[in-house]
């Protein structure tokens, strides 16, 4: 073997790759030639060196941002597979879900759906526009509206005119600009959720927390006139020219009366009360202000799995990731989620499996809440008086923080729970 | 869920199992930053690219089918980001890195024997830097299969899933990288050497 030949099969000679044959040969040659040996000697040696080289560790904030990324991608994945899923079937999608929601067959669902777009018709023509039928559009200046008067937060997606801008949302830049478009397209999921729901002649879902949102759902609600009744017990007075013709000219879809009450129900908004701020009763400023809308919201899950073990892990993990864990007994979980985030875990849900069942209740607690808040008015004048009064100050005093200390504690458990959605999630075995 | 084996996460993973691809990327956050690191010589573009490797790797998760072993699949992703990156860098004509060592080579230190002396550790770092640095004057192909032979450990079959070239290529290339490297790296470090014996 020449000096030429061994050089080639000197890497694989010092791994120990070569045959045995071809080794040997090598070998012997090395024996006999200095110069490849040195060769060889110099190529161990840089073998040596790369193993003295120390181990380099990643930053330990560097699995936090891959994983950040991952959240996002996975985020927008998610309302991408949603809307294309939504924009296949269009009203038969809409129907096929509310045949899902009440249980009742396809074809049912589709007269409902048919008579909702009659309704609607109807409801134009009464209404003497056609920009009346767009419910978006309505909402949209409904929060235009509010945002002009509050001056809250311009959030990015507020400029689109997002029906659902949460003014209690803040956050930094970077993730305001990242959040963008996952919140923007999760808005038109939920506008889509709303719909769906007043087809199937169900109470409305209250996705977004807020106050916002309560002013916006009463486009939807309005044509409820069940549930325009609740609107009457607004009290506080006063509100803006400019707000009340708006609002007047923005009614979606409402008959004559509802109109009126949908009307009421934002007049009575006060400028305070747009701002979050707490109202003014006879001098006395109140802690809490009456809504308009207040549900208590749960959702039961039936997921038919063939992988009990895999869904449970994979719910869980959403839990973990958006909401509370309450309980978790065999083939079922309990958790409680931020409003905020109920469309986002219900559709994360809905693509585990083939077979997700979703019925949802809502428990209108607004009258309950009211009563509370216009009791706890009364205390906090009843303190006021008892403060101006030097001859009541004392155990009366007292009694009288200690019930309106109750009353606030019952009434922010209300507002609390408002601001969530319940979730049980049931697993049901297909091998049973 | 370290006991899992990577297949098992990599199903999970695939179903959108959010901490099993956590969990990947714990146990192979470390392999992709050393690569990178080695390939690019500083910390902060072994930060950008172990990222954007993690990135690619979720996104393309549904197109591995499991025929390789995941952790090639890794490699490989890594060894084509390095490239991707480098052409990159190359078309908008970025600091040569061949005239910045010109700059340095009368700055480097001597190479060491295996019985290392009281300043050892400085030694140590200066070596350490040459190695760096002639890995640096190498081509990609040469560089990779450098880093992914001697630090990363991969056997001639690892190398040639993660190149996707033969095993044939994988001996041949290994031998002249090694060969190129030896060069270099003698042309660093004899002067010095030389240098040292006289003062001696």
């Amino acid at each position: 073997m020449k000096c030429q030949d061994v050089c080639k099969y000197l890497s694989e000679y010092i791994d120990d790759e070569l045959d045995v044959k071809i080794k040997k040969d090598v070998s012997a040659h090395l024996l006999a030639c200095s110069s490849c040996r040195a060769q060889l000697e110099q190529m161990k040696r840089i073998k040596t060196v790369f193993l003295e080289l120390p181990e380099v560790s990643p930053p330990n904030e560097l699995k936090d941002k891959i994983m950040s990324r991952v959240r996002d991608i996975q985020e927008h994945d998610c309302i991408r597979d949603i809307q294309e899923h939504d924009c296949k079937s269009g009203i038969s999608r809409i129907a096929a879900k509310v045949a899902n929601a009440v249980r009742t067959p396809w074809y049912k669902a589709v007269t409902v759906a048919a008579m909702f777009v009659m309704t609607i018709g109807i409801a134009t023509l009464w209404g003497g526009g056609i920009e009346n039928i767009n419910i978006i559009d309505d909402t949209i200046k409904r929060s235009e509206i509010l945002k002009e008067d509050t001056h809250t937060i311009e959030n990015a997606y507020d400029e689109k005119g997002s029906a659902f801008s949460n003014q209690n949302d803040v956050s930094t830049d970077k993730q305001q600009a990242n959040d963008k478009d996952i919140n923007s397209n999760m808005d038109v999921k939920d506008e889509g959720l709303r719909v769906e729901k007043k087809l199937g002649n169900t109470d409305t879902v209250q996705v977004k927390s807020s106050k916002t949102s309560s002013v916006s759902n009463d486009s939807v609600k309005a044509t409820n006139n069940e549930n325009s009744s609740t609107s009457n017990q607004l009290h506080s007075p006063g509100l803006g020219a400019e707000t009340q013709a708006s609002d007047n000219q923005a009614t979606v879809g409402d008959t004559p009366n509802s109109q009126a009450t949908d009307s009421a129900a934002v007049a009575s908004k006060t400028d305070s009360e747009l701002q979050g701020l707490p109202e003014y009763h006879n001098g006395v400023v109140s802690s809490y202000s009456v809504e308009t809308n207040l549900l208590i919201s749960s959702v039961r899950i039936e997921i038919t799995t063939d992988d009990i073990e895999g869904d449970i892990q994979r719910v869980m993990d959403i839990v973990a990731q958006y909401g509370d864990l309450l309980t978790v007994t065999e083939g079922t979980i309990q958790f409680v989620v931020d409003k905020k985030s109920y469309s986002i875990v219900l559709s994360k849900i809905s693509l585990i499996s083939e077979e997700v069942d979703f019925k949802q209740t809502h428990k209108d607690v607004t009258q309950e809440y009211n009563c509370l808040v216009n009791q706890l008015n009364e205390k906090e004048q009843q303190r006021a008086e008892a403060l101006k009064s030097k001859d009541q100050l004392g155990e009366d005093l007292k009694k009288i923080e200690a019930e309106i200390n109750e009353l606030k504690t019952i009434i922010s458990n209300y507002q609390k729970r408002s601001e969530e959605v319940e979730v049980i999630v049931e697993f049901i075995s297909l091998q049973k | 869920m370290s006991s899992v084996d990577d297949f098992k996460l990599v199903k999970k993973a695939q179903s959108g199992d959010y901490k099993a691809f956590e969990e990947l990327v714990n146990r192979y956050e470390s392999k992709v930053y050393t690569v990178a690191y080695r390939f690019f010589g500083n910390h902060e573009d072994a930060c950008d690219l172990t990222q954007e490797v993690f990135i690619k790797i979720y996104k393309s998760l549904k197109n591995f089918r499991g025929d390789s072993n995941f952790m090639t699949w890794v490699y490989h992703i890594t060894a084509n980001a390095c490239r991707d990156e480098l052409r990159k860098r190359k078309n908008k004509k970025v600091v040569s890195l061949d005239e910045e060592f010109k700059d340095d080579i009368t700055l480097l230190a001597s190479i060491p024997d295996s019985a290392l002396l009281p300043d050892d550790e400085i030694e140590r770092k200066e070596l350490c830097e040459q190695v760096q640095r002639c890995l640096n004057m190498m081509s990609d192909e040469y560089r990779l299969i450098l880093i992914m032979r001697e630090i990363q450990g991969l056997s001639y079959d690892e190398i040639a899933s993660t190149m996707e070239c033969s095993l044939g290529t994988v001996k041949s290339r290994l031998n002249r990288a090694r060969a190129s490297f030896r060069k270099k790296f003698s042309a660093l470090v004899e002067p010095k050497s030389n240098l040292s014996r006289q003062n001696k």
